[in-house]
Formats: structure tokens, sequence, C-alpha cells
């Protein structure tokens, strides 16, 4: 069999020129680090040394440890929250700014909490949250409890509050781009056919703004779910997740070859959380793009 | 004779509105607004743009709410009803088809909600994409449809819940000049298809002569007519009609001898008299006179004489054949100028530029404008 090198028409060339950066960026950014990792991870290295011996090794070891389950758990646990809480917080703000108010000044409020670094959000929160901070002391001052309550700072909880105040801008600035797109004569239009508010709701907002939910909500549980300072710093005991044994293997264990399989096993975790989600929604009958009656055979070809 | 249409007993009225009123903040959308919307007519809303036509759609769509007045569904107080109790349906502007659904399931989404069997929905979809002859693209996406396309299955849609009233905001108005043609023609055989009734918002004084059973003329949100198309046409009742409507001259006159039936009105272009006249004319009451350019004729004025009463001399000094019609403007002694329009002859124009001329118009001719 011959191969020749195909040739394009002047369409498929201009095609392939307009196409180019975005697949030159990809390849820099996105796919030559993560084959780096990948080969890696395969690899043996200790002390910051890498050996190119093939073996699987490394994801044996990660895969037969107990700890590196719970930290998936604490991670997953993180970011699953982590995610419920930010998209539930902010989409009502979204739904305000969108249909109720003309104003964008909640917006700018919002986005304003961006101008401080996410270090002294962290420090804040463990000065509100800490045994001596502002919400114990409030409370015992009130006379509502005699201990500081041990709960709010280093565990799961002080974590999730201070990574939803962290990713609330970002999931409202998705979110209320998707309702933008969700014009008012759709609301309308669904009312008008007889939906009630519930129904016009998931039968017309969320598959119409699936791409804002579902991205608003994946970008906010893989961001914190692989979130290491903010568990560090705030989690105690709780905070050992996967992002910070991760972070160990390359900056002080220097195993990278062990880093690298467990950044792989977390990719697997978040493509599978995907996966659920994604199909819940089509279960639940909220994706864009399904039909609801049996597809005749095309007729619509004319 | 009054060309204001009161409630006719004899006609069902669907919708009845009395008195209806509707303000943002200081801004009054709607005053005074008394209409009845009557079982199986074509109902439009005719008026320039920001003259309140939406709003008053909206009202009766349950969108907004009336700030005074009262809004009933026959007989029965509609105010308190949401939208999606009210049985009726409406074609928005741009169609507000739901891009995340095909064309079936846009048209069966009223059906779903109501949970019918599916076998019923096949049946009742099915139907309404035949008749608006969408049946072989029931498959496609809504991003797969041209604009013309998009109205037909916005129309499905809404009219597959078999409303007793159907709403169509300016429908047409996205739409290029030759579909909205045939659309029109469209929308006629599907309301007399389904006999359902029709309220149609326009600015387009063409669409709502050709649609219109009977036509609401619309100005800074008040009722400033109802009437049939030629009862609008042919009789306005004030400047802003006449002028709305269709092209015409506008003459002021003053009302002379005797106020009665055979009231002579005297004005820039002589004497004239109207076979029409508003009840209530006084001796000396400063009016208009509206006379549409295909009702003046114009003949050499070398041969006969110039007509004592509703004509004059004038000279041509300006014609302008546009494509099937010749409109001539006529300058009288006194400057004034008035326009006449006829149908243009295969052959050469029979009257030149400069040329003096008689005009004529008939009594029938003349409209009396009060307000
Ligand atoms: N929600 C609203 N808030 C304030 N003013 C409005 C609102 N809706 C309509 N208006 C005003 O009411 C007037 C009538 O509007 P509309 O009914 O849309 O006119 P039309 O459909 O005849 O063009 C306009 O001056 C418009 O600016
Ligand atoms: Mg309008």
């Amino acid at each position: 069999m011959r191969w020749s090198f195909p040739s394009f028409d002047r369409r498929q060339r201009s095609g392939l020129a307009l196409a180019a950066p975005t697949a030159v960026f990809l390849v820099i950014f996105f796919v030559v680090p993560a084959a780096v990792l990948l080969v890696y991870s395969f690899w043996i290295s200790r002390s910051f040394q890498i050996t190119p011996t093939l073996t699987l090794s490394n994801y044996l070891r990660a895969l037969g440890n107990a700890g590196m389950w719970l930290s998936m758990w604490n991670g997953v646990w993180i970011g699953a929250w982590t995610a419920v809480f930010s998209v539930a917080l902010s989409f009502p703000v979204a739904w305000y700014i969108a249909y109720r108010t003309r104003s964008n000044a909640i917006l700018y409020a919002v986005l304003l909490s961006w101008f401080s670094s996410y270090l002294v959000r962290i420090y804040a929160w463990r000065t509100i949250l800490g045994t001596s901070g502002l919400i114990n002391s409030t409370l015992m001052q009130l006379g509502m409890i005699d201990q500081p309550l041990s709960f709010l700072i280093f565990s799961r909880t002080a974590v999730i509050v201070t990574l939803v105040h962290l990713f609330v801008p970002f999931t409202l600035l998705l979110l209320l781009s998707a309702l933008r797109n969700v014009r008012t004569d759709y609301l309308e239009a669904a009312r008008d056919l007889g939906a009630s508010w519930r129904q016009s709701f998931l039968r017309v907002v969320v598959p119409m703004a699936y791409k804002g939910i579902v991205g608003s909500f994946m970008f906010t549980f893989i961001l914190a779910a692989g979130d290491f300072i903010s568990p560090q710093l705030l989690g105690g005991r709780e905070g050992v997740t996967t992002g910070l044994l991760i972070s160990n293997q390359f900056r002080q264990t220097g195993n990278w070859s062990f880093g690298a399989a467990l950044a792989f096993i977390l990719l697997g975790v978040f493509l599978f959380a995907y996966f659920l989600v994604a199909q819940s929604m089509r279960l639940g009958r909220l994706s864009p793009g399904l039909r609801f009656h049996p597809t005749l055979p095309t007729q619509e070809k004319a | 004779m009054s060309t204001q249409t009161l409630p006719v007993p004899d006609r069902t009225s669907i919708i009845s509105m009395q008195g209806l009123e509707k303000k943002f903040g200081t801004f009054t959308a709607l005053r005074d607004i008394d209409l009845d919307v009557r079982e199986g007519e074509i109902l439009t809303f005719l008026g320039p743009s920001g003259c309140g036509k939406t709003t008053l759609m909206r009202i009766i769509a349950g969108f907004e709410d009336p700030t005074a007045g009262s809004l009933q569904l026959r007989g029965a107080d509609m105010r308190r009803l949401p939208p999606e109790k009210r049985p009726i349906n409406m074609v928005f502007q741009r169609y507000a088809l739901f891009p995340h659904l095909d064309v079936f399931d846009n048209v069966a989404f009223g059906l779903r909600l109501k949970n019918w069997p599916a076998a019923r929905i096949n049946e009742r979809v099915g139907r309404m994409l035949k008749m608006v002859q969408m049946d072989t693209m029931a498959t496609r996406w809504i991003h797969e449809l041209s604009g013309g396309q998009s109205q037909r299955v916005a129309l499905a849609r809404a009219l597959a819940n078999e409303p007793q009233l159907l709403l169509l905001d300016e429908p047409l108005a996205a739409l290029d000049l030759k579909i909205r043609h045939h659309m029109l023609s469209e929308l006629k055989r599907i309301q007399r298809e389904t006999g359902t009734t029709f309220v149609y918002v326009t600015h387009d004084q063409d669409e709502a002569m050709i649609l219109s059973s009977r036509i609401v003329l619309m100005n800074h949100g008040r009722i400033e007519q109802l009437g049939t198309p030629d009862e609008l046409y042919f009789h306005p009742v004030s400047l802003f009609a006449a002028k709305f409507l269709g092209e015409t001259n506008i003459l002021p006159a003053e009302v002379r001898s005797g106020a009665g039936d055979d009231a002579v009105l005297e004005g820039l272009a002589g004497r004239m008299r109207a076979s029409h006249l508003p009840k209530g004319l006084a001796d000396g009451q400063k009016v208009h006179v509206s006379i549409r350019p295909e009702t003046v004729s114009l003949s050499d004025s070398t041969v006969g004489t110039a007509p004592e009463i509703n004509g004059a001399l004038a000279e041509i000094t300006q014609i302008q054949p546009i494509g099937s019609r010749v409109v001539y403007t006529a300058r009288l002694d006194n400057g004034t100028e008035m326009r006449s329009q006829t149908v243009r002859p295969p052959d050469a124009l029979p009257l030149a530029m400069g040329q003096k001329v008689h005009l004529k118009w008939s009594e029938a001719a003349v409209a009396v404008l009060t307000a």
C-alpha cells in the first residue's frame, strides 16, 4: 500500500492555518508536560534523580497504600463540598445579577475579594475560625459555649469554608455568563407553554446553562480537590490530601516518579467524577441535546 | 357614523379590558384601554414603536400586571391567573425556541408538561408540523433552521396547546420581504384552519391591512381608533390615524354655512363637501381634511371648467413614477400642494410638468378630522 502526503484544498489550508496556534499552544503547554510526566511515572526516581527503568512499581505502591486512599478521600470530600457550596451560593447571586438588577455593583464587590492574596485570605480565616478566633470568642462571650468549638479549625470544614470563599468569584462569573445566554424570553416561553417556575428551571434554565453549571462545578471540584495549601494550613490531620502528597514528592522527598503516578491516579479520579456528573445530568434529563422522542429515520435529507 | 366600535353583544368576546392602565414607575405606558377581543377574529395592535403594543400583549399573556382597570377572560377576572394557567399562547418576537431541544421536542414542550401519553403527543406534534409544513424537519436542531422555518416552528409550538387565543408579537419583523408576504397568507390560512382567535402586533400598516379583521390603532399608550381596516383607511378620526395609514393630503379647513349634514368646509383647497361628517360639528370650527392621493383625479385645464366644489385649479410641479403607479404633485394658486396618484399607463404619460390641470375629488373621498 502506498502512502502519499494528503493534499489540501485552499479552504482546508486556511482552516489548518487558523487552528495552528491553538494546536501549538496545546502541544507546548499541555501535551508535552503531560507526556513527560507520564513517562516519569513509569520510571524510578530517588532523591531528585531519575532512572529510566520501566516499572509499574509507582502505581502499585500508591494503590496498595491505605494512606493514599485516605488522602484521596480527603481531597475528593473537600473538592466535592467546595464545588457544591460554591455553585449553590453563587447561583442565586448570578440569577439576581442576570435578571433582577441592571447594576454590576454586586459583581464588582465579589471580584474585589480577588484583590487580596490567597495566603492572606487563608490566614484571615484562621483568625476567624481559630480556637481563640472571632467566632469562638464571640460565642463564648455570649455564653453560648463553654469550650471553643474545635471542629472549626484544623478540619475539612475549615478547608471547605476557605476554599468556597476562594472559588465563589469564579463560579459566580461562570454562572453569570451562562445565565446571560438564557434570555428572559426563554423563561417566559416556558411559562407561556404551561411550565411552573420549577419546571421552567429544570427543563429550560439548567439545560441551557449546562456548560456554566457543570463547568463551574468541575472547575471548582478539580482545583479544590487538588489543592494542598489550604489543607496544609487549615486542615490539620484531615488536611492530608493527594495534592499535598504529590507536592511533597516533588518538593521534599524528591521521588518524582511516585509523585507523577499519584498525579495520574488523581487525573483518573477527576475523569471518573466528570463522567459521573455528566451521566447523572443525562439521566435526570438535564443535559442539552437530548431527544425525548424516538428518532425517526432521517426524513430530513431532502 | 361612528367608527369607535363598542362591544357588540352578538359576538362573544374572549378577552375584555376596561379602563386598563399600566405604569412603569412614573411613566404611563398604557392608559384608558377599553377593548374586547372577539371569538375567531384577527385583532391587530398597530402603532409606532414604543406606543405600548407589546406591553398590552404581555398584560394579556400574564407577564405584566396592569396597574389599574379590569381584565376578564370570558367574564372571569384574569388578573390573578399566572401565565402558565391562561389558555393563551404566544409567538415571541425572537421566537424563543429552545436551543437545547430539537424541532419535535420544542413543539412537544407544552404537551409533555401536561403528561400526555407518547402516542397522543406524536399525533399532535405531527399534525402541527404538517400544518406549518415542517413535518420533514422534526429532528432538526434549532440552530439548523432559517428565520422562516423558526417562525413556523414557533407557531406550531404555540398552537400545539390549542390555545383559545394566540398572541403574535411582530412575528414577521425579522424576515425579509418576500418570505414576509408568503408568511402573511400562511398565517391567514392557519387561522382559518384552526379557528383560533389571533391578537397580532405590528408596526407595519400593510401587514395590518392584509391580515386584520379589526385594527386597534395605538398612539402614546392610548387607543387612537378601533375599527375594520376599511373604516380606518377611509374614515380616520384623527390626524394621527389619517397620516399613519397610507399616503394622504392633509389640509386645514373651517366648517361653514351650518353644522348640519350639508355643512360646507372652506380651506386651502377651496370649498368642499364630505359625505361622512363627524357628529357635533360647529359653525366656524377649525378641522383638518384628509384626501387620499388615489381619490384625486387630474385633467387638462383647457378641457371643461374648474369644479366649483371638491376641486381646484393647479399646476403640475412634480411627476414621480413608482413602478405600477404615478404620483403627481400639483401646486394650487395659493401655494398649497396636493398629490394625486393614478395607475401608470403602459405608454407615455398624458400630463407633463408645468401643465395646468383641474384637480377633482368626490364627497366620499373627504375625511373630516376633528382631532
Ligand atoms: N419593563 C419596562 N420598564 C420600563 N419601561 C418600559 C418597560 N417595558 C416597556 N416600557 C416602556 O413602555 C413603552 C411601550 O413599550 P412597548 O409596549 O414595548 O412598545 P411597542 O411594543 O409598541 O414598541 C416604551 O416607552 C417602553 O420604553
Ligand atoms: Mg414591541
